[in-house]
């Protein structure tokens, strides 16, 4: 059982939470650098201990100010800070991931001294060094014409600026953002919505950059008569010392602003006091960026910011008696940065306070095992697997002989939809919600339904067809769900909307339309094969090799079909269930449609006898395309209640898809006229329909 | 062909087998699927511009429409509605009846039935169900929705409160376009009310700046339909003529208006109403509490919760009604579908707004997949609650 010794930030032992919350903080041993919570494991809290105090005696900020070179410990124990924001709490390291990746197009960032940091190391240098942080080059601005726009030159194309390469240009960019975000989304141009998107992100950097501002001064006090009492001798303090004694400084304020006949001396006083009292606003204006302390109720939901903890201890109210203290240890932090031992101590201590405060409310159990998700990075693993495996089975191809390098490819790819597989279950267990709940998710779960039918069907099949499109859609997915993450900047594991906040729905309809937009595309891609080996004469002789391919395309198809039929249905009956009626011509319920008619259309025209070979292949081809069409085509339209589906991210990938399809599907017409007369009828004996006797009559009537 | 076989009938016998043939083939199915794909995909293109209630009523409510192609080419469709009862006598003939008997095509058989049975749902539906929506403040009670989008015009003596009310349906008025009126009498009324010059969304305006039929110095000037349907404001000339007398008075009635049209006729008060058609409940529902709950940190909704009591023959029960969690009631369904005023500060006074629908085949669709139904817990295709429905409330009156 794994418990959490809660220390104060003076170091001195405390009463640990109890036993029900601590119990509630797994232990991720094979973390890279897990956290000291554990009694059990308490030899080994004196070794890492040791090794951190080693490690921080070592790593001191660069003398020259160019690199901050964080401990690994003190950066693992920022990392599992939790966070709420976006309504839900996450580890501080998946927040700075996000924030970069939108600011910066990639979750990495070089520092002054050229080292690559991770983004946590980004958000801390931006937190405690943000003079340093300004003259990182974090801001990539793709397009010309927006640092045209604000007065900036242009390096190159996919250039980084720093903060403070941009800042002189802020004023005129914030004008321009300003006038631009008065439209409507539709009508603004991609040029406007870069120059917005600049200067939100300029925006939030600075959010981060002067979130500890309030940590970095100290207030005026000895000057100002009224709080000579409050603060005797001292000529200023720090805010926590005046937060320790807000409801004081209300009432005195208060007094001195009703007092009837003032003296001149009092009304001194009561300007100095509300000079204060504004000059504390202000800097906690800036402290909002992050709401990193638990609520000190169960019944609250919102966790706090120090601009909370702010307002709320000079208020005087009730429930915020932990304000001064908290407030307090990021004092601390702020003016320990350059001594890494003593930050790392004070650091560790609130920590271990905030994930005490968390765990007992039952939020800080997953924190561990997100950071681990993000630390493995198990797709970016997958995606290289993939390759790897395609490169293997290309290698076969040009050494037939060698079994072990099919091996190697089977044992790359198996691994790799292993560990895509492994990722989705993470995030299900993260988020606890089934596999699929945002167009993001519909990526990863496609690719690995189409990643594990391929290698079934290459079990089947053994010809090394099925084996090479595993290791594409593998590919292809996983490149397609890194881009569509970089480009949306956002979480992806978003709270749900209300109508979706239902696990019933979600693992039924969702997940089962998906399966079907997975087996659809994947016939697809299959019949490319097919086409393209007819029209390149790829083993023109071997006729099972197409007979095997247009089975299996057949297969997938009618599998399609039954999940893309099940789903829509079960989409109706949710539909009747949330909004009162079955069918309401919605896009994305039309799109669901469109599917399955143009299945139900392939599929009878080959039971007819309509369509041979070719038209089964084109049709599946062609089924590709209305797949992504109803997949990603329809959330760009912009209308409809599937709201919470809509992305402007993949115009441009989409077009380009429909451009090569249209491209692939004019090839094959052109073949299949070339072949007419000599078409396989591959399907003919397994597939053609019977019918019963009255029937018969008229077919032969009909023939 | 001779005339023999005529009379013996092998002509018809033929012709009837062909027909049969064709409605049965695969053929036919495949030129319907793609037809309905390609409505499918022009109506769903089409909401962009003109929103869903104007490409339901033009691509998939219809019997045959004109696709413009490059706004120059007229292509004449069949419509959505005319190609689901094809489809559905297809896949009857095709897809059930010819298809041999057997474990073999036992899967056939029940899909196709599936099939038929969803279409065969959609029909009753379309034709039978009932949708609105009912909007209460909190501590607020009513027992009447009104539909979104379907008008009538309510004819009562103006008393201040409860009073019988003639009712004239949309299908009597809406057809009413330019010139072209209609007159209604009203067998209890001392006068008649004839309608003319209906638009679907229309304006009062100075009658100086619109020209046409000017009443009181204002004309009812048309409008382009709004993208959605809810925010058209349809207008009507109405004239009343007293039985006794002949005296004629006129107005514009408006749905925009805030009060219905007064008018004195046989020594009584009488008012005249253009607004969205109504239904009554058979329960009185009243709205306790409105809850919206947002995620921490952001304005994205979590959870609607509207707390109402139900009072049915002076009998009160509370119940909760939350998404995906609707209220049904005696063959009514209510569901949380929206909430305002949308600029309230806390404190203000909510409303919640619900979805009311009756519709006899609700559970038709559940029947024809067969799946456990999370609510019922078993496949149950009968489960549709239809009993104890009342009728109604529509006085239709005789059209002269």
């Amino acid at each position: 059982m794994t418990r959490i010794v809660a220390a104060s930030p003076t170091r001195k032992p405390c009463a640990r939470p109890s036993a029900t919350a601590a119990d509630q903080i797994p232990a991720w041993r094979w973390l890279p650098a897990p956290r000291n919570h554990s009694l059990t494991t308490i030899s080994w809290i004196g070794v890492l201990l040791l090794c951190s105090v080693a490690t921080a005696a070592e790593q001191t900020p660069a003398a020259d100010g160019s690199s901050a070179d964080w401990s690994p410990q003190t950066v693992h124990m920022f990392a599992m800070l939790a966070v709420q924001e976006g309504g839900r709490v996450k580890p501080l390291d998946t927040y700075a991931g996000f924030t970069l990746l939108k600011l910066n197009g990639r979750r990495s960032c070089t520092n002054l001294a050229g080292k690559r940091l991770t983004p946590i190391q980004w958000l801390m240098d931006s937190l405690f060094y943000p003079e340093m942080a300004r003259q990182y080059k974090t801001f990539l601005v793709d397009n010309a014409d927006v640092l045209a726009a604000i007065g900036v030159s242009f390096e190159e194309r996919r250039a980084r600026y720093s903060y403070d390469g941009l800042a002189p240009a802020r004023d005129r960019l914030m004008d321009l953002a300003h006038s631009y975000m008065g439209k409507e989304g539709k009508e603004r141009t991609l040029l406007e919505n870069q120059i917005a998107n600049l200067a939100q992100n300029m925006l939030e950097f600075e959010r981060l950059t002067h979130f500890l501002d309030f940590a970095r001064r100290t207030y005026p006090v000895g000057e100002n008569a009224a709080l000579a009492d409050l603060f005797p001798g001292q000529p200023e303090c720090r805010l926590s010392a005046l937060l320790a004694k807000g409801p004081d400084l209300s009432k005195k304020l208060a007094a001195l602003h009703n007092q009837e006949n003032a003296t001149p001396e009092q009304k001194t006083s009561a300007q100095a006091l509300s000079k204060l009292f504004r000059e504390i606003d202000k800097t906690s204006d800036d402290a909002s960026a992050l709401a990193v302390f638990p609520p000190a109720t169960k019944d609250e939901i919102e966790w706090r910011t120090p601009a909370d903890l702010i307002s709320c201890a000079l208020q005087g109210g009730p429930s915020c008696p932990d304000a001064a203290p908290l407030i307090a240890g990021l004092e601390d932090l702020v003016q320990a940065r350059d001594d890494r031992m003593h930050f790392a101590t004070l650091a560790e201590a609130l920590s271990e306070k905030l994930a005490g405060l968390a765990a007992a409310r039952g939020e800080y159990g997953k924190i561990g095992l997100e950071v681990a998700y993000y630390r493995l990075d198990l797709f970016y693993y997958s995606l290289t697997l993939s390759v790897l495996s395609f490169i293997l089975i290309a290698v076969s191809w040009m050494a037939p002989g060698r079994r072990i390098v099919s091996f190697a490819a089977i044992g790359s790819i198996s691994l790799a939809a292993a560990l895509l597989s492994a990722g989705i279950a993470m995030r299900c267990v993260i988020r606890g919600r089934p596999p699929v709940t945002t167009l993001y998710e519909t990526i990863l779960f496609v690719t690995a339904v189409a990643v594990v039918v391929s290698l079934f069907m290459e079990w089947v099949n053994r010809q090394r067809v099925a084996l090479a499109l595993a290791s594409v859609l593998g590919m292809a997915g996983l490149f397609l769900a890194n881009k569509y993450e970089a480009v949306e900047g956002l979480d992806t594991m978003p709270s749900m909307v209300a109508v979706l906040d239902t696990n019933f729905w979600l693992a039924t309809h969702v997940t089962t339309i998906t399966i079907g937009y997975a087996a659809g595309l994947l016939a697809g891609a299959l019949s490319h094969v097919y086409v393209f080996g007819q029209l390149l004469g790829w083993r023109r002789g071997d006729a099972a090799l197409y007979r095997g391919l247009t089975r299996m395309v057949y297969g997938v198809f009618c599998f399609a079909l039954f999940f893309s039929v099940v789903g829509t249905v079960l989409g109706g009956i949710w539909a009747n269930e949330s909004w009162g009626r079955f069918w309401g011509w919605d896009p994305k319920e039309n799109g669901a449609l469109m599917i399955v008619l143009w299945q139900l259309t392939v599929l009878h025209a080959r039971t007819g006898g309509l369509i041979r070979d070719y038209g089964v292949h084109l049709g599946a081809i062609f089924g590709g395309v209305v797949v992504a069409f109803s997949w990603f085509g329809v959330n760009l339209l912009g209308v409809g209640l599937h709201s919470y589906g809509f992305t402007s991210g993949v115009h441009a990938t989409l077009t380009a898809f429909y451009l090569v399809e249209a491209v692939v599907l004019f090839a094959g017409c052109a073949a299949w006229w070339r072949a007419r007369g000599n078409e396989p009828g591959t399907l003919e004996p397994a597939a053609a329909p019977k019918v019963n006797r009255r029937a018969k009559s008229s077919q032969r009537s009909r023939s | 062909m001779t005339t023999r076989s005529l009379v013996n009938g092998d002509f018809v016998r033929q012709a009837l087998k062909k027909a049969f043939d064709w409605l049965a083939s695969y053929e036919l199915s495949c030129v319907l699927f793609l037809l309905l794909l390609l409505l499918t995909y022009l109506g769903t293109l089409y909401q962009v511009e003109h929103g869903l209630y104007q490409a339901q009523h033009v691509y998939f409510e219809s019997l045959v429409l004109v696709q413009w192609v490059f706004g120059a080419i007229p292509i004449p469709l069949p419509g959505t509605y005319l190609l689901l009862i094809v489809l559905a006598v297809n896949l009857t003939l095709g897809g059930i009846i010819r298809v041999r008997m057997g474990w073999s095509k036992f899967g056939t058989l029940v899909t196709h039935a599936g099939i038929l049975v969803l279409l065969v749902g959609a029909f009753v539906s379309y034709r039978y169900a009932v949708a609105g929506h009912l909007t209460l403040y909190e501590h607020e009670s009513s027992n009447e929705f009104q539909s979104s989008n379907e008008w009538e015009i309510a004819v009562g003596e103006a008393t201040g409160g409860p009073a019988r009310e003639y009712l004239i349906p949309a299908r009597a008025f809406t057809n009413l376009r330019g010139a072209l009126s209609r007159s209604f009498r009203f067998p209890d009324l001392p006068f008649d009310v004839t309608l003319h010059g209906f638009s679907p969304n229309a304006r009062p305006m100075p009658a100086t700046a619109a020209g046409g039929d000017a009443v009181d110095g204002f004309v009812l000037a048309p409008r382009e339909a709004e993208r959605e349907q809810e925010a058209n404001q349809a207008g009507v000339l109405a004239t009343i003529r007293e039985t006794q007398g002949g005296a004629e008075k006129k107005a514009i009635l408006w749905a925009g208006a805030y009060e219905p049209w007064v008018v004195q006729a046989g020594g009584k008060t009488w008012s005249v109403d253009l607004r969205l058609r109504r239904w009554t409940l058979p329960f009185t529902v009243t709205l306790d509490k409105f809850t919206r709950e947002l995620h921490p940190q952001t304005n994205m909704a979590r959870k609607f919760t509207s707390d109402v009591t139900k009072t049915e023959e002076g009998v009160a029960q509370k119940a909760r009604i939350t998404m995906n969690e609707p209220l049904r009631n005696l063959g009514y369904t209510l569901y949380q579908s929206s909430w305002g005023p949308s600029n309230a500060r806390p404190g203000d006074r909510l409303y919640s707004v619900f979805a009311v629908v009756r519709n006899p085949t609700e559970r038709f669709a559940i029947s024809a997949l067969c799946v456990p139904h999370h609510h019922t817990g078993a496949c149950n295709p009968f489960h549709a609650e239809v009993g104890g429905v009342p009728s109604i409330r529509e006085q239709e009156i005789a059209v002269k």
